[in-house]
């Protein structure tokens, strides 16, 4: 079985999950995080030779970690119905401890999982703008300086991409996505994702006055409809690949 | 030059300021309560990270620092800051502030102890449970989970179990008793975790670089931070000596996990095995140095001076 694990409105993800079904990957589970909030039960275990996650829907559906060969996880987010409904005291300890829970079971998932979590950020890791521009100007992309404090949460929040005639290239397992191959940008944007430890990125790229693109920003969790077609096969022969060498 | 910030009188910052003083390395401690004369700019570009720190109206260029010590509080918590009004000037210079040092020593090309996105996998137990047997390291057996059977079954396999936080909020870990079966229902509101009870002796491994220093813990309780409180009787704390083969594993763990220095959990099994609990990247480790003698602090200010260490022979003599 292979999943894709997303938040509920995540529309990339729904045509993911179709693309993946079409290129034969059987069965592809599309698992929500409000499906996830509303679990009727979950068991995880951890030890020294491996680690294991069981999960019961309320709609009947089961996850056993054990049937799984891959993942697709776009999670965003995790949230518990029952901490929600917790008296107000424990609110914020029992969101926590979920969150310290999921970040363990995600963890957990066997095979191929694009991408895997990390504490700060259960579908990749989250990095603030400073590091993302230190690492791009490392990978050899141009920048702008980004000054702190103060400049807020995202290097590209103030340049809309379209306006600004800007353009998303997505890196998957070292293949570039909305860009030539052989264009020393696309190698940059590979040695990004490499330098961040992430098989998916989304590297957004914005043009200078004088034609130069620059970094703008980055993340594991780019609109995968940006790759097409092209990103689908790729994608599904990555999630494949591991299940075929069982 | 080596920057350390914090509040001085706090054990462990008070420590290693005295080691960098007695090494003679320059250095700037800063204290987080001059908020009000503190100011910090950085700047990310293509040549790496620059800025200034202002200290009291001097300016320190942010490249001079190459060893960082930081042992900051919530700075919502400083009594300067305590009770200013939301979104004050001074509350926002002062997140300001701490966000752009937090922020700086994530990047700075410097040696970071330790640098604050390493700290976090401490933040989920089991996680860096799983990342800490990746590294071959044994971990006690756990089971986090909202149903109550499984809870029974695992007790009927393992026999005693503790329970304790999953995340890295502070709790206190006790053992599950049969009394508390009858509550045992409230789990299905959120995943609790359970250990098997794992006997043996307590041994806080303080990793520095590539330096060892090993405490054993002698405590009848089972969560010796409060045997004080639970029992009424306090730990007792002797330096000892790990074998080569586990003291390079906690070194590696230690540089795996990101860690300049960490405090790491084991407990000796009566049949010698040892098992790995969790890996603290901020350990308070005057705790240990103060009843043994240990050298830890001077191990801190040598590593962020950048002296090479004596490696990875353990400092300190057996003396179990």
């Amino acid at each position: 079985m292979w999943l894709v694990l997303c938040d509920d409105w995540d529309l990339a993800a729904q045509w993911a999950y179709q693309g993946l079904r079409e290129r034969g990957l059987a069965p592809v589970e599309m698992v929500t995080a409000g499906a996830l909030a509303h679990a009727a039960s979950w068991t995880h275990r951890v030890s020294t030779s491996g680690s294991r996650i069981e999960v019961r829907f309320a709609d009947g559906r089961r996850l056993d970690s054990q049937q799984i060969a891959g993942t697709l996880n776009r999670l965003g987010s995790v949230w518990n119905a029952g901490t929600a409904s917790a008296v107000e005291a424990d609110r914020a300890y029992a969101a926590q401890e979920f969150y310290a829970f999921c970040v363990s079971w995600l963890k957990s998932l066997p095979g191929v999982v694009v991408n895997r979590p990390a504490y700060l950020g259960v579908g990749g890791r989250w990095r603030h703008p400073s590091e993302w521009a230190m690492l791009a100007a490392e990978a050899g992309l141009q920048i702008r300086p980004y000054r702190l404090p103060g400049q807020g949460w995202s290097t590209s929040s103030l340049q809309p991409r379209s306006s600004a005639g800007g353009r998303t290239v997505i890196v998957l397992n070292d293949a570039v996505f909305g860009l030539a191959s052989d264009n020393p940008l696309a190698q940059s944007c590979g040695r990004l994702a490499r330098l961040a430890d992430a098989d998916l990125l989304g590297v957004d790229l914005i043009p200078d006055r004088d034609g130069t693109w620059r970094f703008a920003d980055a993340t594991p969790c780019p609109d995968l409809r940006i790759g097409g077609a092209p990103l689908l096969d790729s994608l599904s022969a990555m999630l494949g690949e591991e299940a075929a060498l069982r | 030059m080596i920057l350390l910030s914090g509040i001085p009188s706090e054990s462990s910052l008070a420590r290693v300021h005295q080691q960098v003083t007695e090494l003679g390395v320059p250095h700037l401690l800063v204290n987080q309560r001059w908020v009000r004369e503190l100011a910090m700019a950085c700047e990310v570009n293509g040549a790496g990270v620059t800025g200034y720190l202002t200290v009291r109206g001097i300016d320190y260029p942010v490249e001079a620092f190459t060893g960082v010590f930081l042992r900051l509080m919530d700075d919502a918590e400083l009594p300067e800051v305590r009770s200013e009004a939301e979104g004050s000037p001074l509350r926002r210079h002062s997140r300001d502030l701490h966000e752009t040092l937090y922020r700086w020593s994530q990047i700075a090309p410097a040696v970071v102890v330790n640098r604050p996105d390493a700290m976090a996998s401490n933040g989920s137990k089991p996680y860096q449970a799983q990342l800490i047997a990746e590294q071959g390291l044994e971990v006690p057996a756990t089971l986090l989970t909202t149903d109550p059977e499984e809870v029974l079954h695992f007790r009927r396999h393992h026999g005693r179990l503790v329970y304790k936080s999953i995340s890295g909020a502070r709790s206190v870990v006790r053992e599950l008793q049969d009394e508390d079966l009858a509550r045992l229902d409230d789990i299905r509101w959120c995943p609790v975790q359970f250990q098997e009870y794992v006997d043996g002796l307590d041994v806080r491994v303080h990793v520095v670089g590539r330096q060892v220093f090993a405490t054993a813990i002698r405590s009848e309780a089972s969560d010796y931070r409060y045997a004080m409180r639970l029992l009424g009787d306090a730990p007792a704390l002797t330096a000892v000596e790990l074998s080569d083969p586990l003291a390079e594993q906690c070194i590696k763990l230690t540089a795996a996990l990101g860690l300049e220095f960490s405090g790491i959990d084991l407990r000796v099994t009566p049949d010698g095995r040892s098992v790995c609990f969790e890996v603290n990247p901020s350990p308070a480790f005057s705790y240990y140095e103060s009843h043994t003698g240990q050298p830890i602090a001077a191990a801190v200010a040598r590593h962020l001076a950048g002296i090479a260490q004596s490696s990875p022979t353990p400092a300190f003599a057996a003396s179990r």
